[in-house]
């Protein structure tokens, strides 16, 4: 089918410009549809680009961002003074592909079970449930955590008070998985699955909702189990789905959301929840310094760059140029 | 003779008279319209037709226009930083926006702001209003605030500073014991560490609570106001305030923080916590919370199960900490403290300033001048004077004893209203509320906490006076040169010593191995403490 749409005609073959000029004229209305996100994009994403310069800046509001004085790789180098920048690329890096492979999957096969299964009101509210917590803001978010894991007067609290009754715990120590270093990842990453697989999910139902009905019909009456099918049908179908989605994913892979991290932080378990993001937020922007937030941006900008260029790379070489997104 | 030295006397007391008359008095204002740049507080209803607006343009003869910037601080701070960039003029006075000092400098050094040290030079002219309400402040507050309104570097003075004061706030930790507990127990008030060692074992081991269970907590503090335990037994060793990381003696700084003393107190704390007698928790619970462990959950009728309580002595201000009107209250009471109390730096802050747009800066700097009154003050705190407050009736007190000055009919900060600014700035404010508010009608509850409140408080400054060392270091002021050089060397340095800190304590480091210890302070040379203290201490000669 696609390869068909493909096919040239051949009275436009002869002239690739002419044929470019044709097709655009006889969809004009559709291309001025994209007048607006274009003028978007340009004003808002590349028009401010040029702000990129007071990394290389001693920016001063007097002197402005043309003109402030150049101190060339000063704010970069000063990131490298800070005594621990291994941890914080450490830790940042830690959460990133923690999040990736624990949190990448997940949507995906809730997303086949959803399709696989029969019963069809307990799919629509399986999807219902499961996308609220999508719709729950990174701060009352963090307040529940707190909340359920408090040691005392939280969920986990009452359930360690109940055992502690019973005599089936021992232990008389409040243990405050909150404030332990070795919970965090899990914490971290595993309340950000909680609350995205369900939104997570929509993309993949899309995709498998155009997965044709024939090749199911057809692979059935060969004696194909619904496993198989899901193995050799579903799956292979979604496949270029989740490989973009996997290639824009690390585009993410040195940007962990400053909020989150931030309102998790505390002093018990900072040498693992300190990540680029939110010393960014505490010595460059609450201590104004612009050029030094900027610098360490550029720098996690241009490190998610090569990586998403690896990823596509590595994605075209594996699937003959199918599955990458450019 | 005699007549003519008592005609000199005469005439001597009559010029001082006029001259005393003519000074305290801010010159009336002709009228003329000042544009204020202020942090809009969203629960006031009209800036232009508000009741502060209204007196402070009768008092002063001058009319007040607003220019509005965000509610948040630092929304406004990049608000101006905009108008700056483009060019756009700035209100005649920005009043209370958080630069931050780095900030400021720049601004008022590249001339945006004024420089106003000719009018504070004038002390018994035009500045006369300010340094006469200066002078109520504790000499050492006064220094403090005079290191941090002048410019290092060049000496210039671009900012009107907020100077508030009160004995409560200043307090770093106020602690209460479960008096219930030591009865039932058949224990003495601790008078000393090795006496509360004892008791919090007790509290640990002999199940005061009486449920069967080792559940208690017997000593645990909060991450807020007055709640720094970790603080508090380091300084059972040596003086440490943990804002100021030094300490003077004869006028050199000297590090506490690498001293035998602070590694005792770590010892002691790392003590405390390992053999669960401290709890972590008092590292990362807020004031808030801290009440649910302190304050079991009432029943329908407001009583509770004493079994339920799990708190033998905590950290934090009774206020805050305490339910309200929860009965687990009556079981707690002051505790002694018998050793260094740290003084914390009050509330105050520069945010006030004129900037180069203004084209009558001595009409802004007399009207500023208004600010710094008595009246001026309690109306930008409690709102209208007759309607919001009064002054305090004869011989009533406060909280803590003291002559109370004023009563309080109708509570404006914080609630919607028309009649303050939303926040107080440019003035100066003496005393908390609590500590000059007349109390009638006190519930039992109220009077318990009000109780422990003021044994609190007495204890607290007793114990300061008689053991806290006679030198206190107020402020180290760097010029914008060092701040730009040395600031990641500064940082790195207090964030090793805070990090090391909590480590040593929850005993991720421990405080009684040797290596541990060694390698906190040669990493800390690493890092530039010498650096840091030379500069720490040029900073501090230069505005002696």
């Amino acid at each position: 089918m696609s390869k068909k749409s493909k096919m040239i005609d051949p009275d436009l073959a002869c002239n690739a410009k002419g044929y470019a000029w044709n097709k655009f004229k006889q969809s004009w209305q559709l291309q001025l549809m994209l007048v607006l996100p274009l003028f978007y994009i340009i004003l808002f994403h590349y028009g401010p680009m040029y702000g990129i310069q007071i990394a290389w800046r001693n920016y001063r509001a007097r002197d402005g961002i043309w003109g402030s004085a150049w101190v060339g790789w000063k704010n970069f180098q000063d990131f490298f003074r800070y005594y621990k920048w291994k941890l914080l690329v450490k830790n940042t890096l830690a959460i990133s592909f923690y999040q990736l492979l624990a949190g990448f999957p997940i949507p995906i096969i809730l997303a086949l079970f959803l399709h696989v299964s029969k019963h069809k009101v307990l799919v629509k509210i399986t999807q219902n449930i499961s996308y609220i917590p999508h719709f729950i803001s990174t701060v009352v978010m963090v307040g529940i955590l707190n909340q359920v894991f408090n040691p005392i007067t939280g969920f986990y609290g009452y359930i360690m008070k109940f055992l502690r009754s019973h005599h089936i715990v021992k232990s008389t120590t409040y243990y405050d998985i909150r404030s332990s270093e070795g919970a965090f990842r899990h914490l971290y990453v595993w309340s950000g699955i909680w609350q995205a697989m369900g939104w997570g999910t929509i993309l993949y139902i899309a995709a498998l909702a155009a997965v044709s009905p024939e090749l199911h019909e057809a692979a059935t009456i060969d004696g194909a189990s619904r496993w198989k099918r899901v193995l050799h049908i579903d799956i292979p179908t979604i496949l270029p789905t989740i490989s973009i989605m996997f290639i824009l994913r690390s585009g993410h892979i040195m940007s962990v959301g400053y909020e989150k991290v931030y309102l998790m932080q505390n002093s018990l378990n900072i040498n693992k929840s300190e990540v680029i993001s939110t010393y960014v937020y505490k010595f460059g922007l609450a201590k104004n310094k612009l050029s030094y937030g900027t610098a360490i941006g550029l720098m996690n900008s241009a490190i998610n760059s090569v990586m998403i260029i690896t990823v596509n790379f590595i994605a075209n070489k594996l699937s003959d140029g199918e599955a990458g997104l450019f | 003779m005699k007549r003519i030295v008592a005609l000199l006397m005469c005439v001597a007391l009559m010029v001082c008279l006029i001259a005393g008359c003519g000074g305290s008095k801010v010159k009336k204002g002709d009228g003329s319209t000042f544009k204020i740049g202020l942090c809009t507080n969203a629960l006031i209803e009209d800036y232009d037709t508000n009741a502060f607006t209204k007196w402070i343009e009768e008092q002063s003869g001058y009319n007040v226009e607003f220019q509005f910037f965000s509610t948040q601080s630092s929304e406004a701070k990049s608000q101006v930083a905009t108008m700056i960039a483009a060019g756009e003029p700035l209100p005649d006075i920005i009043w209370g926006v958080d630069f931050g000092r780095e900030v400021y400098t720049e601004y008022g050094d590249d001339g945006y702001f004024l420089d106003l040290k000719e009018y504070f030079d004038d002390k018994d002219g035009v500045a006369k209003a300010f340094w006469d309400r200066f002078d109520i402040l504790p000499e050492y507050d006064q220094e403090k605030a005079l290191r941090n309104m002048v410019n290092p570097a060049s000496g210039a003075m671009y900012v009107l500073p907020t100077l508030q004061y009160s004995e409560i706030d200043v307090m770093d930790y106020m602690m209460c014991i479960n008096k219930e507990w030591l009865d039932k127990l058949g224990l003495s008030m601790p008078t000393n560490l090795d006496e509360l060692y004892n008791v919090l074992v007790a509290f640990r081991d002999r199940d005061p609570n009486g449920n069967g269970l080792k559940d208690e907590i017997p000593m645990i503090g909060n991450s807020g106001l007055s709640g720094d335990v970790v603080n508090y037994l380091i300084n059972q060793f040596v003086y440490y305030n943990d804002a100021k990381f030094f300490n003077v003696e004869n006028g050199k700084l000297t590090t506490p923080f690498t001293s035998n003393e602070y590694r005792e107190g770590l010892k002691y704390a790392n003590k405390l916590v390992s053999e669960g007698l401290l709890s972590p928790l008092s590292m990362t619970t807020g004031g808030t919370t801290l009440r649910g462990y302190i304050c079991p959950p009432t029943d329908a009728s407001g009583n509770i199960n004493k079994s339920d309580m799990i708190v033998g002595c905590f950290f934090g201000h009774p206020t805050i900490v305490v339910e309200p009107n929860n009965p687990a209250a009556y079981s707690y009471v002051a505790m002694n403290y018998w050793n260094r109390c740290v003084i914390n730096d009050n509330l105050s802050d520069y945010q006030v300033f004129i900037t180069e747009d203004c084209e009558n800066p001595d009409g802004a700097w007399n009207f500023l001048m208004n600010f710094y009154t008595e009246e001026a003050a309690n109306r930008l705190r409690y709102g209208e004077k007759g309607v919001d407050w009064d002054d305090a009736d004869e011989n009533t007190t406060s909280f803590i004893g003291y002559k109370a000055q004023i009563k309080v009919m109708n509570q404006v900060l914080a609630q919607q209203n028309n009649s303050i600014w939303g926040s107080i700035h440019g003035t100066v404010m003496y005393y908390a509320e609590n500590e000059v508010t007349q109390i009638e009608n006190v519930s039992e509850w109220q009077d318990h906490l009000n109780k422990q409140f003021t044994a609190l408080h007495d204890n607290y400054f007793g114990a300061a006076e008689k053991y806290n060392p006679k030198e206190l270091l107020s402020a180290v002021v760097y010029t914008t040169e060092e701040h730009e050089q040395y600031d990641m060397t500064i940082s790195n340095c207090k964030a090793h010593i805070n990090n090391s800190r909590t480590s040593f304590v929850t005993g991720t480091l421990n405080p009684n191995k040797d290596s541990d210890w060694n390698e906190y302070l040669s990493k800390l040379n690493e890092l530039g403490l010498s650096t840091w203290q030379s500069l720490a201490q040029k900073a501090y000669d230069r505005q002696k």
